[in-house]
C-alpha cells in the first residue's frame, strides 16, 4: 500500500526539529515503525520531520562516571558493532540479533525502539479489515475489542530494548522547546495503550544513558517468539543480578517483564525476595511465580494469553540462570 | 509536489522527480525502470526489495527516496561486473538455490552484504544473515548451501 501524501522537512539540529513540530507532525528516524503504520493508515501524519540530518544524535561516548551515553539514532546495527558498547556492555550488543531481523536492524534506531507505539492485533490490521467495527479506544474509539468490558486500552508495548535497559538503570534525556530533562527509563513509559511513553509532540528523546556495571553483575534478556526472526515479543524478561562475591548471596537483583502489557512492568517483589539471600533454585521458583501475578496478557497478540503467562515463569528461570553465567560457584 | 532529486544508483546518478511519499522501491521499478528489486510485501516483513545502501543491506519499501539522497545504492543490477554474474549470482545457479525466482535478488543483495562483513560465514551466520528474506519454494537449504559456497570460491 502506498503512503499517504505529507510535507518532508529534514533540520540539522535539535532546536531546529523541535520548532518544526506543529499539529500532527511526526518525528523520523529508522522509519521501520512509522511509515508501516502510515501504509496501514494508522498514523498520517502531515509533515514528517526526518532526524537524519542531526549529527549530535548518532554519537556513542563513554565516560567512567555515567557509563555510555547512547545518541537515539544509533541503529541497532551500530549498537552491536560499537566498540566501546563491546567493551563496556556486551551483554547489550547481544539483545540485537534477538530484534527483527538484519535490514530492519540496519535501519531502525535504539530511540525509536524506545518510543515505539505499543501494538494490538485489532488496532495494527490494515485498515480496510478495521472498517466494519466501530474504532476502538486507541484509535479515538470508546470501545475495547480485546477486553470489552471496561475502559482500558490493552495496546501491548512491544519494543525489545526497553526491558533490558531498564535492568541495567538507564536513564534518558528528553529535550523540548523551553527545557530539557533527564529522568529514569522507567518513569519514561506512561502505562496507557493509547500512548505508551510521556514524550509530547514537541519532545525528542535525545540521550540514552547506561551506567557502568558493577564488576560482580550479571545480565541477561530473554525473549518469547514464535519465529526465531522477525516477529515482536510475545513476551521478554530482562534480569539483572549483583552478587557479593565472597558469600553468593545477592547485593542486587532487578526483574522487567516486557511485553505484558502497555509498558515494561518492574517486578519491585523480587528484588525484595532476592536482596541478601543465596541464589537457590527454590527461591527462583518463587520469585518466577510471584512475578507471573504482575503479567496479565491478553488476547491481542499471536499466541494465547494462557500460554504466555505459563512462559513467564518459564522464562524468568531461564534468564536468572543465564544471569548467574559470570559467577561459576552458584 | 513533486522534488528533483538525485539519486546514486549503481555508481550512476539519476535525476528523478519524486513526490515526498515515494518509496524508493517504488521510484527504483516505477520511474526508473529497474524492476530487478521486487516487491513482496510492502511492510518489511519479506526481504523481496532488499538493496544495499552505503554498505548496508536495507529494505527498499521502508525508506523514501528522498531520504536515499547522497547516498551509495546498490541493486540487483549492479551487482554483476562486466556483465559477469557475482559470485553470488553463480553459487545460485549452481546449487539451485532459485525456483520461481521472486525472492532471489533479495536474497542475492543480503548475502552480498553478509559476505561483505563476514567472508567466510558459519552455516549459523548464513541463516541468521538471511533470515529477514522469506522463500515460499527453496526450503532454504540450497539456498544457505549456495551462500558456502560462494564464500569458499571468493577471492578476498
Ligand atoms: C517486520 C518487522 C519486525 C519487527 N520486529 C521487531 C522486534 O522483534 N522487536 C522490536 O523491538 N521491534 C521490532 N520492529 C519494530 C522496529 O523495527 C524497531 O523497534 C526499531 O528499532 C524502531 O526504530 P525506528 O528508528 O525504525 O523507528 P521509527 O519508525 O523511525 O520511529 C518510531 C516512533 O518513534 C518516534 N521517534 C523515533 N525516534 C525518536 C526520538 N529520538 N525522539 C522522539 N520520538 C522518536 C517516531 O516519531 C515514531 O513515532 C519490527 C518492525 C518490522 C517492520
Ligand atoms: S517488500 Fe520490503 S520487506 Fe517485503
Ligand atoms: S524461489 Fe520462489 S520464493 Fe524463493
Amino acid at each position: 500500500m502506498s503512503l499517504p501524501k505529507f510535507e518532508f522537512v529534514a533540520p540539522k539540529t535539535v532546536a531546529g526539529a523541535i520548532s518544526l513540530q506543529k499539529d500532527n507532525a511526526k518525528f523520523i528516524a529508522g522509519g521501520t515503525d512509522l511509515l508501516v503504520a502510515m501504509k496501514r493508515r494508522i498514523s498520517s501524519p502531515s509533515v514528517i520531520i526526518d532526524l537524519n540530518k542531526i549529527s549530535n544524535l548518532k554519537r556513542i561516548k563513554w565516560n567512567k562516571k555515567d557509563g555510555l551515553r547512547i545518541g537515539p539514532l544509533i541503529t541497532l546495527t551500530q549498537l552491536k558493532e560499537n566498540p566501546l558498547v563491546g567493551k563496556h556492555l556486551p551483554g547489550l550488543s547481544q539483545i540485537v540479533p534477538l530484534i527483527s531481523a538484519p535490514q530492519l536492524q540496519n535501519m531502525g534506531t535504539i530511540g525509536g525502539n524506545l518510543c515505539l507505539d505499543a501494538r494490538c492485533y485489532y488496532y495494527n490490521q490494515p485498515v480496510f479489515l478495521k472498517k466494519k467495527r466501530e474504532p476502538c479506544l486507541k484509535a479515538g474509539g470508546q470501545v475495547c475489542h480485546v477486553v470489552k468490558s471496561g475502559n482500558r486500552c490493552h495496546a501491548v508495548y512491544s519494543g525489545d530494548m526497553a526491558a533490558p535497559l531498564m535492568a541495567l538503570g538507564t536513564r534518558v534525556k528528553i529535550t523540548g522547546y523551553s527545557k530539557t530533562k533527564e529522568l529514569a527509563l522507567r518513569k519514561f513509559f506512561s502505562g496507557s495503550g493509547i500512548k505508551p511513553n510521556i514524550l509530547k509532540s514537541d519532545e525528542l528523546l535525545t540521550d540514552i544513558i547506561v551506567p557502568p556495571q558493577p564488576e560482580s553483575s550479571g545480565f541477561s534478556y530473554r525473549k518469547l517468539r514464535l519465529r526465531d526472526t522477525l516477529d515482536f515479543p510475545l513476551l521478554g524478561v530482562a534480569v539483572f543480578i549483583d552478587l557479593d562475591e565472597k558469600d553468593g548471596r545477592c547485593k542486587d537483583f532487578c526483574l522487567i517483564l516486557s511485553a505484558v502489557g502497555p509498558s515494561p512492568v518492574v517486578v519491585e517483589a523480587a528484588t525484595k525476595m532476592m536482596r541478601g539471600k543465596r541464589m537457590t533454585p527454590k527461591l527462583m521458583d518463587r520469585v518466577a511465580r510471584e512475578a507471573q501475578k504482575k503479567a496479565h496478557p491478553v488476547d491481542n497478540a499471536a499466541s494465547s494469553p494462557g500460554y504466555r503467562r505459563e512462559m513467564v515463569r518459564v522464562l524468568i528461570k531461564k534468564a536468572i540462570r543465564e544471569a548467574l553465567i559470570p559467577f561459576s560457584k552458584v | 509536489m513533486k522534488e528533483l532529486i538525485i539519486l546514486t544508483i549503481n555508481g550512476i546518478e539519476h535525476g528523478v522527480l519524486v513526490e515526498t511519499h515515494w518509496t524508493l522501491l517504488d521510484v527504483l521499478r516505477d520511474k526508473i525502470g529497474m524492476t530487478g528489486t521486487k516487491k513482496g510485501c510492502d511492510n518489511g516483513e519479506c526481504g523481496a526489495c532488499t538493496v544495499i545502501i552505503d554498505g548496508e543491506a536495507v529494505l527498499s519499501c521502508l525508506i523514501l527516496a528522498i531520504q536515499a539522497q547522497g547516498k551509495d545504492i546498490l541493486t540487483i543490477e549492479g551487482v554483476s561486473q562486466d556483465g559477469k554474474p557475482d559470485t553470488v549470482q553463480d553459487a545460485f545457479v549452481k546449487y539451485g538455490g532459485i525456483q520461481c525466482g521472486f525472492c532471489t535478488p533479495g536474497m542475492i543483495m543480503a548475502s552480498r552484504a553478509l559476505l561483505n562483513k563476514i567472508p567466510h560465514p558459519s552455516t549459523e551466520e548464513i541463516k541468521r544473515g538471511l533470515s529477514g528474506n522469506l522463500c515460499r519454494c527453496t526450503g532454504y537449504v540450497k539456498i544457505i548451501e549456495a551462500v558456502e559456497n560462494a564464500s569458499t570460491t571468493e577471492i578476498t
